[in-house]
């Protein structure tokens, strides 16, 4: 499965099913039962928070992929009341980090963008590895 | 890198023109081979700190933070 189908997948899911909309706070869950995608929804909870408060009528998910793939995704209704939504995939590379949207456009990211991105990750990884994976996390790291 | 060590003839008590010819190659050749050690020394500090200076680099870290992550997540299935 690609990466960008596997975080559509993740994003927008099945039509058939969509019960995992309606999962309870992570305290109320016994996470071992817990499959990759439910955890990453888990995730993206905490994620979809880091940037403010959402705009009513906004659909916010930021998640983690895999180890070198960030994934944005905004829904949002435009001033016709159409449904709209943005996907933003950030490949983490050796020599930079690649941002790609759809119309297959790509560019490296820098400066406050790329600030921006790493204080992100870093809130991410701390709020997710303390509050869902109840880990310790070195402050000076 | 090699040691090398240099003896004057055992048997021999004279020091002739020879020896001293082969002194003062052994003499260069230390003096060459300090410089040596001495580069290859400047050449790790080099090395360490372009490794230090990539560590730092944000996408290094957004991809260290990324990995612990999913390490935690793919433990949690495992669980």
């Amino acid at each position: 499965m690609s990466v960008l189908r596997k975080a559509l997948t993740l994003l927008v899911g099945s039509t058939d099913d969509l019960s995992y909309l309606k999962m309870p706070k992570a305290g109320n869950r016994n996470l071992k039962s817990l499959t990759e995608r439910e955890l990453i929804q888990l995730e993206s909870e905490i994620g979809r928070e880091l940037f403010g408060p959402i705009p009513k009528g906004h659909r916010r998910e930021f998640f983690n992929l895999d180890p070198h793939t960030w994934i944005w995704y905004e829904e949002y209704h435009d001033k016709d009341g159409r449904q709209r939504s943005t996907t933003t995939r950030y490949e983490v590379q050796e020599h930079g980090v690649l941002k790609a949207q759809e119309g297959a456009r790509y560019s490296y990211i820098e400066g406050a963008e790329l600030q921006n991105l790493l204080l992100a990750v870093r809130m991410y990884h701390e709020r997710v590895m303390r509050d869902l994976y109840t880990r310790e996390v070195d402050p000076t790291t | 890198m090699t040691e090398h060590t240099y003896h004057l003839p055992e048997q021999s008590t004279r020091f002739d023109s020879g020896d001293e010819l082969h002194l003062h190659a052994a003499s260069e050749n230390l003096g060459q081979l300090e410089a040596a050690r001495a580069l290859v020394k400047r050449t790790e500090a080099v090395l360490q700190e372009r490794k230090a200076e990539a560590e730092r680099t944000p996408q290094a870290e957004i991809i260290r933070l990324g990995r612990e992550i999913t390490e935690a997540r793919q433990s949690r299935q495992a669980a």
